[in-house]
């Protein structure tokens, strides 16, 4: 009797034992293969500093992806209403301003990099890429407008965003280094427009691969006036008044003065 | 050594080529002194092409206006070309009827299809006025060339008679003319309600009104006009900045330094050329931007979207 029970007992223990060595290679497996898919970015700089001087800057995202996957990197705004007027034609002849429009959770940037054209990536069957596009932002951004006959109201959005500066598709900006246990790192250049808001913004990254997003990541990244145009823009918006006030005097004086100069040379 | 050619501008949240703006302010200051219009009817698209939002770009030209036309008015006062009697007169009726006029178009915008009735509004006006002002300085150059003497007792017309019968009438030394004094308070108060519905400066119909309704010789006219406009502009900058925050310094300052001294180039141009030559000048202008704004109407815009608040 004695003999069965440790026979017994030992088994047990070698099920338990063979149990947990499973479990512990499964978990093993598993954040390997989940550290294989994960994705890190690093952005330099953190912040934008908006100076007198600024005209525009270059962003670099660093990190890893995949080695059988794509990166694709992309600059985002806040997301914001805004309220436009459509054009159309009155009277067959002329294009003028005519029924109001807004556009809703729009992010007021969005500059998408990758290292390939995304229209390839696109035609690699996956539906997640199409999301990353500027075209993309259709499913999130609402339109609202008043009558019928907007259907391409978007597009025209999309159109003048572009025009903008704001809104852009990059490819070629990211290049690779050679992979490593299943891993590759990436370093994007994203050119920063001059036209830029203060406030707060993200780079995001996707990871694709077969055109499906396998893995993200994002980076908060702040955008603030220094110095002069912040010591303005304080004074544009909290005294308004003072500064419409301070605004005028100083343009008379300079108006004066200049014309004083030529009064002084033009007498000589 | 690297000179930074660019400045960000805070309000208009976009930074712009430093010679570029100062090009041109000076550009249009040429023809603010030589003409004695503001010029925003021509600056703010401009603006607007080189990546300036539309509502920034018309506050901050206003504010420009503010010193350009100070430099002006002190050019043309230097040369004995401002009345001041007659530019207050119209500057009360321009207040008068710019206020009117901020009414009025309330009223189109709710009724809706506003912006195309200033459009219309623009097209007709600057049309009328340029080829009216192109015909006559025309005519008046040819019979010059022929050296054809002047009429001896021209007939006097209808418009003449009435301004002559008109109680309160005042001598106008500078301008050499006699009037009513309602005449300056009523067609000031008229190009008020035009300059606030069309929302410029008024310039550019002021002038007209001055060497045709008003009989002012075209060098007291132009003076005028910028002493007048300097008024109109610092109440337009205070209200823009502190109702609007579209008022952009820095931008306005760029254009102030190239405008004034284009301004002051002008003045002294101005003074060589002949009246009826510097009439068709301003006539070909006026009709060169109608042209561009009839085309605008016409013609399918690039995007067909604009935000709102700009023109």
């Amino acid at each position: 009797m004695n003999k069965d029970k440790k026979v017994k007992v030992k088994s047990k223990k070698a099920i338990v034992i063979g149990t947990c060595l499973f479990a512990v290679f499964c978990l093993f497996r598993v954040s390997a293969a989940a550290a294989q898919d994960a994705a890190r970015i690093a952005v330099e700089p953190e912040a934008i500093n908006i100076g007198a001087l600024y005209d525009g800057t270059t962003l670099t995202a660093t990190g890893t992806v995949p080695a059988d996957s794509e990166a694709i990197v992309r600059f985002m705004g806040t997301t914001c209403d805004l309220h436009m007027k459509e054009k159309g034609k009155v009277g067959g002849i002329m294009w003028m301003n005519l029924d109001s429009i807004t556009f809703k959770g729009a992010p007021s940037a969005c500059l998408v990099s990758s290292a390939v054209d995304l229209k390839g990536l696109e035609a690699d069957g996956g539906v997640s890429v199409r999301v990353l596009r500027l075209s993309g932002l259709k499913r999130s951004v609402e339109v609202e407008a008043n009558g019928d006959g907007h259907e391409n109201a978007f597009e025209e959005f999309l159109k003048l965003k572009q025009k903008e500066g704001l809104y852009r598709e990059m490819f070629g900006n990211i290049s690779y280094e050679s992979a490593s246990e299943g891993q590759k790192r990436f370093r994007a250049d994203v050119p920063i427009p001059s036209r830029l808001a203060p406030g707060n913004y993200v780079v995001k990254l996707d990871a694709v691969r077969n055109g499906e997003v396998i893995a993200r990541a994002e980076q908060p990244v702040k955008v603030n006036l220094v110095g002069f145009p912040a010591f303005l823009s304080g004074l544009a918006f909290g005294h308004s008044a003072l500064y419409g006030i301070l605004a005028t005097v100083i343009a008379l004086l300079a108006g004066l003065g200049i014309g004083l100069v030529f009064q002084s040379r033009g007498s000589h | 050594m690297n000179i930074p050619l660019h400045l960000y501008l805070p309000i208009a949240g976009n930074s712009v080529n430093v010679l570029v703006i100062l090009g041109l302010g000076g550009g249009v200051g040429l023809l603010s002194g030589i003409f004695g219009v503001g010029g925003g009817f021509l600056m703010t698209p401009l603006l607007i092409m080189f990546g300036i939002p539309p509502t920034v770009a018309a506050a901050s030209d206003s504010n420009q206006i503010v010193g350009a036309s100070t430099s002006g008015t002190l050019a043309h006062f230097r040369l004995g070309n401002v009345d001041f009697k007659m530019g207050l007169l119209l500057l009360v009726g321009g207040v008068v009827g710019g206020t009117a006029g901020v009414q009025i178009i309330k009223v189109l915008r709710q009724l809706g299809n506003a912006d195309f009735l200033i459009n219309l509004c623009y097209v007709l006006m600057l049309g009328i006025i340029g080829s009216y002002m192109f015909a006559e300085s025309l005519q008046s150059m040819r019979k010059a060339q022929r050296n054809l003497p002047a009429p001896a007792a021209r007939k006097q017309s209808l418009y003449g008679r009435i301004s002559k019968i008109l109680p309160w009438q005042m001598e106008f030394k500078r301008s050499g003319v006699r009037l009513s004094v309602l005449m300056p308070l009523v067609l000031g108060t008229l190009v008020g309600i035009l300059a606030a519905i069309m929302g410029v400066g008024g310039g550019f119909i002021m002038v007209p009104v001055m060497v045709y309704l008003l009989r002012m010789p075209m060098h007291v006219v132009v003076g005028t006009s910028l002493f007048q406009i300097l008024f109109t502009c610092i109440n337009v900058t205070i209200m823009q900045a502190w109702r609007n925050h579209t008022v952009d310094f820095i931008l306005a300052l760029l254009l102030l330094i190239g405008s004034s001294i284009g301004a002051q180039l002008g003045a002294k141009l101005g003074k060589k050329l002949r009246g009826d030559q510097l009439k068709i000048l301003l006539a070909s202008l006026v009709l060169l931007v109608m042209a561009k704004m009839l085309y605008e109407l016409l013609a399918r815009p690039e995007v067909l979207l604009a935000y709102v608040g700009g023109h």
